[in-house]
């Protein structure tokens, strides 16, 4: 065997998944779904949407009359879940509260990876004395409940000694938050990134945020309807490797400044975004599934069970499926590229 | 009261637009075939369901068993949930009602009373009125915020209308007849208030408050679903980001029944009230 | 001579309140005596409108909301056209079907929101669905009251004249119940449009003047919504202008 054979070789092994995919039955359409952020653009954030830009998914089913379609919700969530249940929606990424409520609820869906992380922050209006978590006692807290914010809220509470019974808790959305601040009807507020919107404009102070520590607060998760799954297998493992593949791209800091310009269509002041992502992406947004997006989700899971948001537990290690992940990885070659983050040993006992 | 003038009040209060709907009489629902009658589309309904979601023609995530929503009935019932929403829900009604009907009354004697208020001050009132009540849910959200307030304004608001317009109305349907023949009795002013126009106006006034209540409910589901913690509305709205939608099946059925057992109680008052009063 | 018509017919005094307003409301603003977002300075709100017609959101705004209007009414009217017919003609089908649409009618129109759009997602259908919802039960009712009314008197003259079951319908009760059937459409119209703008504000998707309301509300924008509600009124006054010009007259 000859060298020209072994290439020859290895490339046929690297256009078997294309080969697979022209032979498979194939849908005439794939619809994503994404948060939005509240600003009305057809753009969201995180891989999903470098996925969305760079064209991933389009050039990896190049060759079969599968269309893309990508849809941002302002709602996240629950209308994320509605679009699910109502068969509009294919795949999604979206924060891990809501897809869990979505599959006790009724949602069959399998987590096939990671869909990045958000980080929380916690801000106070300007003219309330408060350094940290401690000193939110007795004070009115806004945030949505039955969304990460929520269950980070929680989780630092607890660290803190605290239950939600020493603080005053508001269940607004974004919008009415801002309202509740800025009139002096709320004292704090948990919310991602677009809460230093706020601080830029004097509103709050923010006294405490994730951005650069490892927390299993803020996770996303990319998920796939079974239905799906079951009809469209290559699709599943075509959509898997542009994910990757757009993850990866993500992940190459001489890209970073375009992944910001990308994540700002969506809405949010570039300026915030860039300030949101503390270091570099690659250990952030990524899309593997490690012992810390398991956990974090368990912790979820206990979260939704304790707050009455579902009614039964869920098998989390039954409802993720890591063969397309597993198969995207091997077939880039990427499987060492990222490190598996360990969960922390906080945890253990949850 | 007077009962002498009884037959004089009868046919006033007879105002056309005023009932919306014929009001059963109460032996209707008594005999057992209208009973059976009434209840066949209900039933087929739910037999129909039943199939349906054996069928799963719907996900099951979005047309629940009926049985599930009995259950699910059940346990909110049990579990003080549904009665704890629905008490502050009716609190918040009432005290708006209060509020937006006392205003709508005494808005609409003044401009019922007086022609020359009514120029100066009618057409304002009504064209503000013409805007729907839930176009007014963004202006209050930023002048009160998302606390009572809000709440207590817009269902103030949406009993004023009904109030304001037939109390108006009322005070002007007193006709010419009614002050002949208090003129000749040579009533005061205020018997002439007390024995021909309020009388005369009860009717009017009763069905107003009627509508307001109804418009007041109307408007508090709404409010509780967008900008509220607690309350039947905010129930709904919550079983529904938790995709539960059997908790949303019971909560729209309670909201359904409320509503109606408050109308109806309404009218058995309404009628008890003003006896002389012809139903439409 | 013309003067003295132009006159009567429009009061004067009608505006001074609105003017005094206007005017108290400027003086306010300028004084700072209320936060500038609650209460946004006349001038502004004028800036605003001007800006506001001459681009492209407002008018589609107010053009996506009529188009919504008109679809829902004239879906939720048909139907309700014919249920009432139904129940009103048939005295076994008002035996079976009032008191399911008494029950149904006495549910608050916007808690069926949530179950719509779990069903239908966000997209027009659900709108479309709750705006002739909301048409379908003053028509059905009002027309089934209207037929149910008809006097024996002219019934009689069908039965003399032998007509069949739908000529008695088509020729007799339909032209009797015509009062009740058009007041029916008007009240139809008048909740389908409060409808229409609730629906959108709820559902908060796509182009809409309640979906407009929901947007400046979030980005607090008073000035905004001050013109959309002013929007509102004028086309309320409107629709009341329309639904009146049709009365059949006393």
């Amino acid at each position: 065997m000859n060298r020209r054979d072994v290439l020859t070789g290895a490339a046929g092994l690297l256009a078997i998944p294309r080969v697979a995919l022209a032979a498979a039955p194939a849908p005439d359409v794939v619809r994503i779904g994404g948060v939005g952020y509240g600003y009305g653009k057809p753009y969201g954030e995180h891989v999903v949407a470098v996925m969305q830009d760079g064209r991933y998914l389009e050039n990896e089913l190049r060759g079969t009359k599968t269309r893309v379609e990508y849809r941002f919700y302002d709602r996240t969530g629950p209308a994320i879940n509605e679009a699910l249940a109502a068969g509009q929606l294919d795949f999604a990424s979206y924060g891990e509260l809501p897809q869990i409520i979505g599959k006790a609820g009724g949602l069959t869906t399998r987590i096939i990876a990671n869909g990045g992380v958000s980080n929380i922050y916690v801000g106070v209006r300007t003219g309330v004395k408060a350094q940290s978590i401690r000193d939110l006692r007795g004070l009115r807290v806004t945030l949505q409940r039955g969304t990460i914010l929520h269950q980070a809220l929680d989780r630092l509470l607890a660290e803190a000694g605290m239950t939600e019974n020493d603080i005053q808790l508001y269940d607004l959305p974004t919008s009415d938050q801002l309202a509740a601040l800025t009139n002096g009807n709320a004292d704090a507020s948990v919310g991602v990134a677009s809460l230093l919107t706020l601080r830029d404009q004097g509103i709050v102070r923010i006294i405490y945020s994730t951005a650069g520590k490892v927390t299993p607060d803020g996770i996303n998760v990319f998920s796939v309807t079974s239905d799906f799954a079951g009809r469209y297998p290559e699709t599943v493992h075509a959509v898997t490797r542009a994910f990757v593949r757009a993850a990866q791209w993500t992940a190459d800091d001489r890209n970073r400044e375009k992944v910001i310009d990308i994540w700002a269509k969506s809405g949010t002041p570039r300026n915030i975004i860039a300030e949101d992502l503390v270091g570099p992406l690659k250990p952030v947004d990524l899309p593997i599934i490690d012992d810390l997006f398991v956990s974090g989700l368990k912790v979820g899971v206990t979260f939704s069970l304790q707050n009455k948001l579902i009614r039964q537990p869920i098998d989390v290690n039954a409802w993720i499926d890591r063969t397309y992940l597993d198969a995207a990885l091997q077939d880039l070659r990427l499987v060492s590229y990222w490190h598996p983050r360990p969960a922390p040993p906080s945890l253990a006992t949850r | 009261m007077a009962t002498r003038f009884a037959s004089f009040v009868k046919p006033i209060a007879a105002q056309p637009g005023v009932c919306s709907v014929k009001r059963p009489s109460l032996r209707w629902w008594i005999d057992p075939r209208t009973i059976a009658l009434g209840l066949l589309l209900p039933v087929t309904i739910v037999v129909a369901w039943s199939i349906a979601v054996r069928l799963e023609i719907m996900r099951p995530q979005i047309l629940p068993s009926p049985l599930t929503v009995l259950a699910t009935a059940r346990d909110l019932f049990v579990g003080g949930e549904l009665l704890a929403a629905l008490g502050i829900s009716l609190g918040r009604v009432v005290v708006g009602l209060a509020i937006g009907s006392l205003l709508g009354i005494l808005v609409g004697i003044a401009t019922g009373r007086s022609r020359t208020i009514d120029a100066y001050f009618g057409p304002t009132i009504r064209g503000i009125c013409q805007i729907p009540t839930i176009a007014w849910l963004p202006f209050f959200m930023i002048v009160f915020g998302i606390g009572e307030g809000l709440k207590l304004a817009l269902i103030a608001k949406a009993s004023f209308l009904p109030l304001f317009v037939n109390t108006s109305a009322a005070m002007r349907a007193a006709p010419e007849r009614f002050h002949e023949v208090a003129d000749v009795l040579e009533l005061d002013r205020w018997q002439r208030l007390r024995l021909v126009v309020l009388p005369a106006a009860l009717p009017l006034v009763a069905s107003g408050f009627r509508m307001g209540l109804s418009n007041a409910w109307h408007v508090l589901v709404v409010v509780e679903m967008v900008a509220a913690a607690a309350g039947v509305g905010h129930l709904m709205a919550w079983s529904r980001t938790l995709f539960q939608l059997d908790a949303v099946f019971v909560t729209i059925v309670v909201i359904g029944i409320t509503g109606w057992a408050m109308d109806a109680t309404m009218r058995l008052i309404e009628s008890r009230l003003s006896p002389w009063t012809a139903n439409a | 001579m013309t003067q003295n018509v132009l006159r009567t017919r429009v009061d004067h005094r009608a505006f001074v309140v609105p003017v005094v307003l206007l005017v108290l409301w400027a003086i306010a603003s300028s004084l700072r005596l209320v936060d500038p977002h609650l209460l946004v300075p006349p001038a502004t709100v004028a800036a605003t409108l001007v800006q506001m017609l001459g681009g492209a959101d407002y008018w589609s705004a107010v053009g996506s909301s009529l188009a919504r209007v008109c679809g829902g009414f004239v879906l939720g009217g048909a139907a309700g056209l014919v249920v009432g017919v139904v129940l009103g003609v048939s005295r076994i089908a008002e035996r079976i079907g009032a008191p399911t649409l008494h029950g149904a009618r006495s549910v608050a129109l916007f808690a069926w929101i949530p179950l719509l759009t779990a069903w239908f997602g966000d997209g027009e259908v659900a709108k479309v669905a709750l705006i002739a919802l909301a048409a379908f039960f003053p028509v059905a009712l009002n027309t089934e009251r209207g037929c149910r009314q008809v006097s024996n008197a002219l019934l009689e003259v069908g039965r003399v004249l032998e007509f069949d079951r739908w000529t008695t319908v088509r020729r007799i009760i339909l032209p009797a119940a015509s009062r009740s059937i058009v007041t029916g459409l008007q009240l139809g119209l008048t909740t389908a449009w409060i409808g229409t703008i609730g629906a959108e504000y709820l559902v908060d998707q796509g182009t809409g003047i309640g979906i407009a309301l929901s947007s400046a509300r979030i980005d607090n924008r008073m000035d905004i919504i001050l013109i959309y509600m002013l929007t509102l009124a004028l086309m309320g006054l409107a629709l009341n202008l329309i639904v009146r010009r049709n009365v059949v007259d006393d």
